[in-house]
């Protein structure tokens, strides 16, 4: 090996040393050892490397918030099925997206009741919460982007949501009118949805006091307030899980 | 993948996936979303990875992928030539390296073409060795070791011609576009 090949290599040569065990640069490294020029050459080399890789890693970082958006990603994206599993669920999954496409074309057709909205939102609530426009834990962000979107600008948040982390927020749409969506982490990594429409969607809309409802797996409390509609929805929770949100 | 191992995966390797995003894409934005669908697929996809030890490669070899599929659906990437070499200039010396604003170093390397800059990024990054690289890329062990060579001699010669400009003019360089923007 001659000195240009040794370069060559020992380009390649970390910085930080990582490298000191791989077997690829103990020849180079020898080489450098036992020619003063090499050697000489090397120490500059890791010296701009060692410089330039800190400044690079200095102004290349990631945002605040990016770490908890990935970690609540976790919450939002369905996990992966056990693979043994997959086709009848995917059979399963289609037969549900059909019957749930028919039900949607059907309630679109048929004029809005608060019942049917609570239902859909409920099934959307339970299936769809693959992707959110605004990702953030931050309660007072969500509400910044909402008014941003013009959308229920002022929701008063329930007291038992109001302090718990969100995940973000999204915006739907039903029967034409805009819907938020927000998104809570609760305890034992269950997700609350607070779901938020105008309250003149509705003739048979709740009252002041919360109504109860069981939607399949989801389970739902529905209030007016103040001119809006709002229903919290959660998965795998008990009308006692949902009172404590209120 | 469950959720602890996912927490494992987003603790350790982000910061780094993050900016290899960034040495793509060249925008933090799209780093950000490089990011996050690569982190997205690892919760789909990931119990496909039968070795937890794969994980790290498994994740850079994917955003490169989903980064890849990006450019091949969008417009391509502003296309930045690199300035013939000044030769007369003196090389750059680490000292010099220091006087330099971090900014500069990070847009002169943005300004380097792709080729060349996403793997020199991964060297500086220190969480990639060479091997790892050709990996990712899916080029040859070789092919990492001479462009490495080739982009940090690229990469100084820009950087002594920031460094003999003026240090007043430092912060001026070329920087590569956001992604999604055309040439």
């Amino acid at each position: 090996m001659n000195n240009e090949e040794a370069k060559l290599i020992l380009r390649a040569y970390r910085p930080g040393g990582q490298d000191a065990s791989d077997p690829v640069f103990s020849e180079a490294l020898e080489q450098a050892r036992r020619d003063p020029e090499l050697a000489r050459w090397f120490a500059h080399e890791q010296a701009m490397d060692s410089r330039i890789s800190a400044k690079v890693r200095s102004t290349i970082e990631p945002p605040d918030n990016l770490k908890a958006q990935l970690l609540a990603q976790s919450k939002i994206v369905r996990p992966e099925f056990n693979r043994r599993r997959r086709n009848w669920v995917y059979a399963i999954a289609a037969a549900l997206a059909l019957l749930i496409s028919l039900s949607l074309v059907w309630l679109r057709t048929s004029g809005g009741s608060f019942t049917q909205y609570r239902s859909e939102m409920a099934q959307f609530a339970g299936l769809h919460l693959d992707r959110l426009d605004l990702m953030t834990r931050d309660v007072a962000e969500i509400r910044h982007w909402l008014s941003q979107k013009d959308s229920h600008e002022g929701l008063v948040l329930p007291a038992g949501l109001d302090g718990k982390p969100s995940l973000g927020c999204r915006l739907l749409e039903w029967k034409g009118r805009k819907v938020s969506l927000i998104c809570f982490e609760l305890e034992n990594r269950q997700v609350g949805h607070l779901l938020v429409i105008d309250g003149g969607a509705f003739n048979d809309a709740p009252g002041d006091a919360p109504q109860f409802q069981q939607v399949g797996e989801v389970a739902t409390a529905s209030w007016s307030r103040g001119g809006k509609t709002y229903v919290v929805a959660s998965k795998g929770a008990s009308q006692l899980d949902l009172l404590k949100l209120l | 993948m469950n959720e602890a191992e996912y927490e494992k995966a987003v603790t350790s390797y982000y910061q780094s996936l993050y900016a290899f995003g960034y040495s793509l894409a060249g925008n933090a934005d799209d780093a950000c979303e490089l990011t996050q669908e690569t982190y997205s697929r690892l919760l789909t996809k990931g119990g496909q990875l039968r070795d937890p030890s794969k994980v790290k490669s498994w994740l850079f070899t994917t955003l490169y992928r989903v980064f890849l599929g990006w450019r091949a659906r969008r417009e391509r990437l502003p296309h930045l030539e690199i300035c013939s070499v000044e030769s007369e200039l003196p090389p750059i010396s680490p000292e010099q390296v220091d006087v330099l604003e971090k900014d500069v170093v990070r847009e002169e390397l943005l300004g380097l073409e792709e080729h060349y800059r996403v793997p020199l990024t991964l060297f500086y990054m220190n969480d990639q060795s060479y091997e790892e690289i050709a990996e990712i890329l899916n080029v040859p062990i070789g092919t990492v070791m001479s462009r490495l060579s080739r982009a940090k001699d690229i990469l100084r010669e820009s950087l002594s011609r920031r460094f003999s400009r003026s240090g007043k003019l430092q912060g001026a360089g070329p920087v590569a576009g956001r992604f999604h923007q055309t040439s």
